[in-house]
């Protein structure tokens, strides 16, 4: 075959166009950190990749949700304990009216007392956490959720349950209503206006029977209590699998978008040597000439 | 009977022969980087003999004519391979766009997919936050400008395909033009039996410019002219007339319709560019609209849907989160699909109190909020196979693999291109080395020529002057 200038040339270009278009991407590896820089580059592991994409930005906004949850659950659980401490002052309160050496004016102290009680009870039953009710269900009053009507009080909320979803399948109740809490007979403020009315009229058996029903609401607040404790321990195991699942889908994105730094580096070395030797062979073949031979 | 002035006319004749070879030789080192250009080589001939006492001998050296070198099988499978080559590559460049238009990562089609979704879900903490309805619909404006935007691109790509047709059809009937008139040149040229060597080789580069933006065929006439067709034997020249192509604007997007006279030959053209953005503009991107404006009309009509099962914060039953999209009417206006009419109903953005949050009426229910963001994982897409993330991945994986494939089988016909160029340069390109050896070959050669009739002259001097003794 006869090897013309043109030919040589041709090749030449081709091949080193070819060199550089493999240091290119090797430099573009380099720059980026990743080896998928458009879809043509890999389009299975592009694709993969974007659905990886969609996933980890719902993880994402998942954990973001439910570091909220844990945050609304650790304040729910502090307003239950708070309302234990009030409950249990209440039973104080009573068993200090049961004993025989109460007075009339000591027993006026004691029914002084239970209202003071039964203020923090509304106070707690009005608590709001990010600017709505605790526990007003899914109502958002626009006064108070819990009005006092003493004796008796009026609840504006609902018993509406609230949920929230903590991933794909997970879901929980993020709320205790209202009447969950305050509602359900013996009501808490009812029992208060009735120990109270007890005090006032020196009733040992009427006194007892509402430390009985105290007893039960605290106990009522506890198990209440013991559900946000479940509650949150799901979510925050929830949320630790999350942050491993998008640790995993982090790996698995690398694994299939990032450069291979130590392959790209090696590339384009390789390239970067490969164009080197190109051109300088290439500028001793143009020299080579048989009108330089000739006289 | 020989005589030294008989001699001295085979000197003339050998001076003449190298001296138009030498001609020969350094017109071909001047066309050495001349595109086309097919190296000429001068045929010597041994003159006429003579009857002389000893027998026949010969009258000198002529040149008896100069050809071309040239393998007209490789020049057709040339003209053939570009057709290949250019019709890959204009579907690889396009393509290597669009898939650009289609990227992921922030500010991409799918983060605003997703950001849209799990703005719901935000919603759902505390579904009456005045902020995080406007964040929802915030993000659902994102999410429309980024279908808006895919489309727009993906419909300019397409409309720019569409006037490249029309610009390679331009382009094909002034090369046309060009090659018949070159055929009446040669034809002329060639009339006296020499070969027009130089305009072969114009003519061939016009034959191998039509070859890279459509599909054509030719064979040569006797008489030395090309007769060439395109898009399966549709005449395009004959001799040194043309049937010129037409496009022919058609619909009302305009797309160009390749005409060859009244045939409509838009389908049949099978290489070149014009293939290339047929296919394009026909085929492929029109597909990747598809699939867009599918992915839109999804979300659209499912979050509509969800929307109205729930309840805004006046008590009222959801409207329509999106627009429908409208359907087309002419003028029409593009882009006319799904995406690139997705828009955010203007009644929620102007009041963020009509996203449709609960379905109980009461203010703090989220379930409808909630239902909302668990479309994102729904698989509601192509016959409920697909959810919309995976959607989209699919149409970057189609648009990826589409693009790899172009890009494989251009550099695949390129490669072959290149070695049949350098085939056909082995037969009709310079060699430097060659013509250098020519050079000198015939310039000993014209040397030797002028050492003889000096010699003959110097004979028939001293035969002169023994004639004056």
């Amino acid at each position: 075959m006869r090897i013309t200038p043109s030919i040589q040339s041709r090749n030449f270009l081709e091949d080193l166009a070819r060199t550089k278009a493999r240091m290119d991407k090797a430099q573009e590896e380099l720059s980026s950190g990743r080896r998928v820089n458009v879809l043509s580059d890999d389009p299975y592991a592009a694709g993969q990749a974007s659905e990886i994409e969609a996933v980890s930005s719902e993880n994402a906004s998942f954990i973001a949700n439910n570091d909220q949850l844990i945050s609304k659950f650790g304040f729910l659980d502090s307003t239950l304990q708070r309302l234990v401490l009030t409950l249990e002052n209440a039973q104080t309160l009573a068993a200090q009216a049961l004993s025989g050496t109460t007075t009339a004016e000591s027993r006026a102290a004691l029914s002084e007392g239970v209202t003071g009680t039964r203020k923090q009870v509304l106070s707690i039953a009005n608590t709001q956490y990010n600017g709505t009710f605790l526990f007003s269900g899914s109502r958002r009053p626009t006064a108070d959720a819990f009005t006092d009507n003493a004796p008796g009080f009026s609840y504006d909320g609902n018993d509406e349950a609230v949920y929230q979803r903590l991933d794909r399948s997970t879901t929980v109740q993020t709320n205790i209503t209202g009447q969950d809490l305050f509602g359900d007979a013996p009501a808490i403020l009812d029992v208060l206006d009735d120990l109270k009315t007890a005090i006032d009229n020196n009733d040992p058996t009427a006194i007892r029977a509402e430390m009985a029903n105290l007893n039960t609401l605290a106990n009522r607040v506890n198990s209440l209590g013991a559900v946000v404790g479940e509650r949150t321990q799901l979510v925050e195991q929830t949320q630790s699998r999350l942050r491993e699942y998008n640790l995993a889908l982090k790996k698995e994105t690398s694994r299939l978008t990032d450069a291979n730094l130590v392959e790209s580096i090696s590339d384009f070395n390789l390239a970067d040597q490969a164009v080197k030797v190109s051109l300088s062979s290439q500028a001793r073949i143009e020299q080579l000439s048989l009108l330089d031979y000739l006289r | 009977m020989g005589s030294l002035f008989a001699s001295l006319d085979i000197g003339r004749k050998s001076l003449q022969a190298h001296q138009l070879a030498l001609q020969v030789t350094s017109n071909n080192m001047a066309n050495i980087n001349t595109p086309g250009y097919s190296r000429q080589q001068a045929v010597f001939e041994t003159d006429f003999s003579v009857q002389t006492a000893a027998g026949l001998i010969g009258s000198g050296v002529t040149v008896k004519n100069i050809v071309s070198a040239r393998d007209r099988f490789i020049e057709l499978r040339v003209a053939d391979q570009t057709q290949h080559a250019s019709e890959q590559e204009a579907l690889f460049n396009t393509l290597d766009q669009i898939q650009r238009i289609l990227p992921s990562g922030t500010g991409g089609l799918q983060d605003g997919i997703s950001r849209f979704f799990n703005s719901f879900s935000t919603l759902a903490n505390n579904p009456e936050s005045s902020a995080l309805r406007n964040a929802v619909l915030s993000a659902a404006q994102n999410l429309a400008t980024a279908f808006n935007g895919t489309a727009r691109q993906l419909e300019e790509t397409k409309s720019s395909v569409n006037r490249s047709i029309e610009d390679a059809v331009n382009k094909v009937n002034v090369l046309a033009g060009n090659v018949a008139t070159l055929n009446q040149e040669i034809i002329v040229a060639e009339g006296g039996g020499t070969e027009a060597s130089g305009l072969r080789d114009q003519r061939q580069e016009y034959i191998k410019e039509l070859s890279s933006l459509v599909d054509v065929h030719y064979y040569e006439a006797q008489d030395g002219a090309f007769y060439v067709s395109v898009a399966g034997g549709h005449s395009l020249v004959s001799g040194n007339t043309t049937q010129p192509l037409s496009a022919v604007p058609v619909g009302i997007q305009g797309n160009f319709e390749v005409h060859s006279g009244v045939n409509n030959i838009t389908n049949l053209i099978s290489g070149g560019e014009v293939a290339g953005f047929i296919e394009l503009r026909d085929r492929k991107i029109p597909a990747y609209l598809d699939d867009l404006d599918t992915l839109a009309n999804t979300i659209i009509s499912q979050v509509n849907a969800q929307h109205g099962l729930g309840t805004d914060l006046l008590g009222n039953a959801g409207v329509n989160f999106f627009n429908p999209t409208p359907a087309p009417s002419a003028p029409l206006v593009l882009p006319a699909g799904a995406a690139g009419n997705f828009s955010v109903n203007a009644s929620l953005v102007a009041d963020p109190r009509l996203v449709a949050a609960g379905q109980s009426g009461e203010a703090g229910d989220n379930a409808n909020a909630l239902a909302l963001a668990g479309l994102a994982a729904a698989k509601t897409l192509n016959g409920g196979v697909e959810t919309f993330a995976e959607g989209f991945a699919s149409l970057q994986f189609r648009v990826g693999t589409d693009t790899q494939g172009a890009k494989r089988t251009f550099d695949a016909q390129s490669a072959v291109l290149t070695q049949l160029q350098n085939q056909r340069d082995s037969v009709s390109g310079v060699s430097l080395d060659e013509e250098a050896l020519d050079l000198v070959r015939f310039q000993r050669a014209y040397q030797a020529a002028t050492k003889f009739i000096s010699t003959i002259d110097q004979l028939t001097g001293d035969i002169i002057a023994a004639i004056g003794r």
